[in-house]
């Protein structure tokens, strides 16, 4: 089955959950949980470098996505709709500064838990804790510029639509971030 | 380092994976947390952001009719002592100690005269 034609039977699915989640059905709810939670999660790990975090604002996510499901009109994918939802959770997450500087500390046990468990080479581990390392210390829209066009593979325009914000700005928040991470791992990788 | 090296080298970085069970409970977890804060899906009021502004909007307009009626009056009353300025002059060095107080009402400019006594 392509591509497409599996898109656009999982769209058709959630707009018939998503018809009886405005009735207030949770167990349809509960379906369109299930098959966004994976990708919600990822964005918020990536956003926030922290599994207990990430999880955290995941669950924010899907209960702000049930309060406001009845002004979902499906002029956009529902998808697409969760996904904004999502990040402006994760960009109105206020980080103290002693967060913030712990952030490090948490992603880099997190990624070595990995590594003790066997998953992942000692030196593919620090490259790894490298490249996090410097996605978190990004400023939080260039990040998410970022997650959104690399890591989720979405356009200049759909991550636009995402972020509320014209596509120059999300071309310029990309170039910006794309520069800073250059520079930052080729001075800590050895990267030529 | 170019865009495809880099975009590479960012896309190597795996998210850490959660056990089965994780996923299977987490939409159940979702559920109860709906519950627990008793969550009810709100259709948006398509209504209220549109009558917030056309009251604003409404506001405004009588603000600004207000504005223009008071401005008016205060260039009417202006106008009307610089255009009988003289005569009133020519009245009151008549008078011999009364105080006296100009005044505009319906029929026009006029003076007061009250007795100093």
């Amino acid at each position: 089955m392509s591509e497409l034609v599996k898109e656009s039977r999982m769209a058709d699915a959630d707009q018939d959950l998503v018809t009886q989640s405005q009735t207030g059905d949770p167990a349809a709810f509960e379906a369109l949980v299930r098959n966004h939670q994976r990708m919600v999660h990822s964005l918020t790990f990536r956003m926030t470098g922290s599994l207990a975090d990430a999880e955290d604002l995941a669950q924010e996510t899907f209960i702000r996505a049930y309060e406001q499901i009845g002004g979902f009109r499906g002029t956009a994918k529902f998808s697409t709709w969760l996904y904004r939802i999502a990040m402006n959770t994760c960009l109105n997450w206020r980080q103290s500064e002693a967060r913030r500087f712990h952030l490090h500390e948490n992603c880099a046990r997190e990624i070595s838990t990995h590594h003790l468990n066997g998953e992942i080479s000692s030196g593919e581990n620090q490259s790894n804790q490298q490249v996090q390392a410097a996605l978190l210390k990004l400023p939080a829209k260039q990040r998410s510029a970022i997650v959104l066009t690399i890591y989720d593979g979405l356009n200049h325009a759909e991550a636009a639509q995402i972020l509320g914000c014209s596509e120059t700005t999300v071309s310029w928040r990309v170039f910006a971030a794309r520069r800073k991470l250059k520079s930052w791992l080729c001075k800590n990788g050895g990267v030529s | 380092m170019n865009d495809f090296d880099l975009d590479s080298k960012l896309k190597s970085v795996p998210v850490p994976e959660r056990t089965d069970e994780y996923w299977e409970s987490f939409p159940s977890q979702v559920r109860i947390n709906l519950r627990r804060a008793a969550v009810r899906p709100v259709a948006e009021n398509f209504w209220l952001p549109r009558l917030a502004w056309a009251g604003g909007g409404f506001a405004l307009a009588i603000a600004l009719v207000f504005f223009c009626i008071q401005f008016n009056v205060l260039q009417t009353a202006s106008a009307s002592i610089d255009r009988h300025e003289k005569h009133f002059h020519a009245q009151l060095v008549q008078l011999d100690t009364g105080l006296h107080t100009l005044m505009l009402n319906t029929h026009g400019m006029n003076y007061l005269l009250t007795d100093a006594n």
